[in-house]
């Protein structure tokens, strides 16, 4: 008698526990899809500048010289973007008491703003070139020590998107990177 | 005395036949009838902004990119004007997508437009969900740095869309993809059109928008992307 109630019990746990297992029970459901969506990003890049030309007085620079370097890039991302130029010189011209500075930065005849540390040339887009003339200057005080120096004027030219990234009055960029 | 005995056990292996056996018969009749019952539908579809060519996707770069199956140019594309574009399209990712671009493209889903007659169900919308396209050698870091925001109609009573969804795309793209919440709880009934509903569509807003701090990394990179939404039957599921 216990065997057969016990039996039975089992019997019932068991089909519960099928009932539980099989258990989550399903709704109709259904989907609709929208395909194909293309999201491509664009690109900031620099071409080579052309091969840089200062134009400096026969036999080399002396004191009291000034001139200009002038050099152009061309702009070949795809988006359109801020342009600008930091000039430096480096070695023993533009060391010491007396050196050569750079003392100005132009587009033509005009000086280019300088912005956030760089020299904003303006917003190009695909193809279009940028030109800088870079002015140097070495001081009529500089003495003898300088004769026979060597120097470098360095430039590196920026491009940032201009896109999301203008300051209010349309003249930099907010960041350049 | 055998044949006594015989007897007995013929005799009662014969009840044991006939208990055995155990049914009788009497005379009866039957009369079988029967009527159909049959299951709805959930029949959803879905198309781009109406205004658009459809079929075709929401977001395309070119006008091509936006052909629909039977050759007609989208209208729409996100980085060049179409010629079949409105006078005075802008379009809003020429270039490409630069960081810190933003899209809404609208997608109107319908229920009951598909041919199920007046078995289509009620339904209401569940979740939102994203995949690369298969094939397309998507730039698998893009679903980090797209932000995608649903906005839907509320549920009856009018007003502006609202919020349903929002994450990374690479949220979208989990198991289940992203749920469909109101704001306050409820939802906005796909109200098939037999039934008399008022609104059998429902007008969705994806805005797409491009991380502004992304790196160079991710110039000239590609993502195709498919969005799925999901419904389920509105009835006996509050």
């Amino acid at each position: 008698m216990i065997a057969k109630r016990l039996s039975m019990s089992l019997l019932a746990v068991g089909a519960v526990s099928l009932m539980v297992t099989a258990g989550s029970f399903a709704l109709f459901s259904a989907s609709t899809t929208n395909q194909n969506n293309v999201f491509t990003a664009g690109t900031v890049a620099l071409g080579t500048p052309t091969p840089f030309t200062c134009a400096v007085g026969a036999g080399g620079v002396a004191p009291g010289d000034t001139g200009a370097c002038n050099v152009s890039v061309t702009y070949t991302g795809s988006l359109e973007a801020w342009l600008g130029v930091t000039a430096s010189g480096s070695g023993d011209l533009f060391s010491g008491v007396n050196p050569m500075s750079i003392t100005d930065v132009k587009d033509g005849a005009a000086s280019l703003p300088n912005i956030g540390g760089k020299y904003v040339i303006g917003r190009r887009n695909t193809g279009a070139s940028a030109a800088a003339s870079v002015l140097w200057s070495f001081p009529l005080a500089a003495g003898n020590e300088y004769q026979g120096k060597n120097g470098t004027i360095n430039l590196m030219f920026y491009a940032v998107q201009a896109r999301n990234n203008t300051n209010a009055p349309n003249t930099a960029p907010n960041a350049w990177n | 005395m055998n044949k006594k005995l015989m007897l007995g056990l013929g005799a009662a292996l014969a009840t044991t036949l006939v208990a055995a056996g155990g049914t009788y018969a009497l005379f009866s009749a039957t009369a079988p009838t029967s009527a159909p019952i049959t299951a709805g539908h959930l029949c959803l579809d879905s198309a781009r902004d109406a205004f658009d060519t459809v079929p075709g996707p929401m977001f395309y770069m070119t006008a091509l990119q936006g052909m629909t199956s039977h050759g007609e140019l989208g209208k729409y594309p996100t980085a060049e004007v179409s010629p079949n574009s409105p006078p005075g399209y802008v379009p809003p990712t020429p270039g490409g997508w630069a960081p810190g671009d933003s899209v809404t493209r609208t997608l109107t889903v319908y229920n009951g437009r598909t041919d199920c007659g007046t078995t289509s169900l009620e339904a209401k919308l569940v979740s939102i969900s994203a995949n690369w396209h298969a094939g397309s050698g998507s730039y698998d870091p893009l679903a980090d740095k797209l932000q995608v925001t649903v906005l839907a109609q509320p549920a009856a009573g009018g007003g502006g869309s609202v919020t349903v969804a929002q994450g990374p795309l690479r949220q979208f793209m989990q198991p289940g993809g992203v749920q469909v919440l109101y704001p306050g709880g409820g939802g906005h009934p796909l109200i098939p059109a037999w039934l008399g509903g008022p609104q059998p569509n429902l007008q969705m807003q994806f805005q797409v928008n491009f991380d502004l701090d992304t790196p160079n990394a991710y110039q000239d990179k590609t993502a195709i992307v498919d969005f799925s939404v999901y419904a389920e039957q509105a009835r006996n599921n509050p």
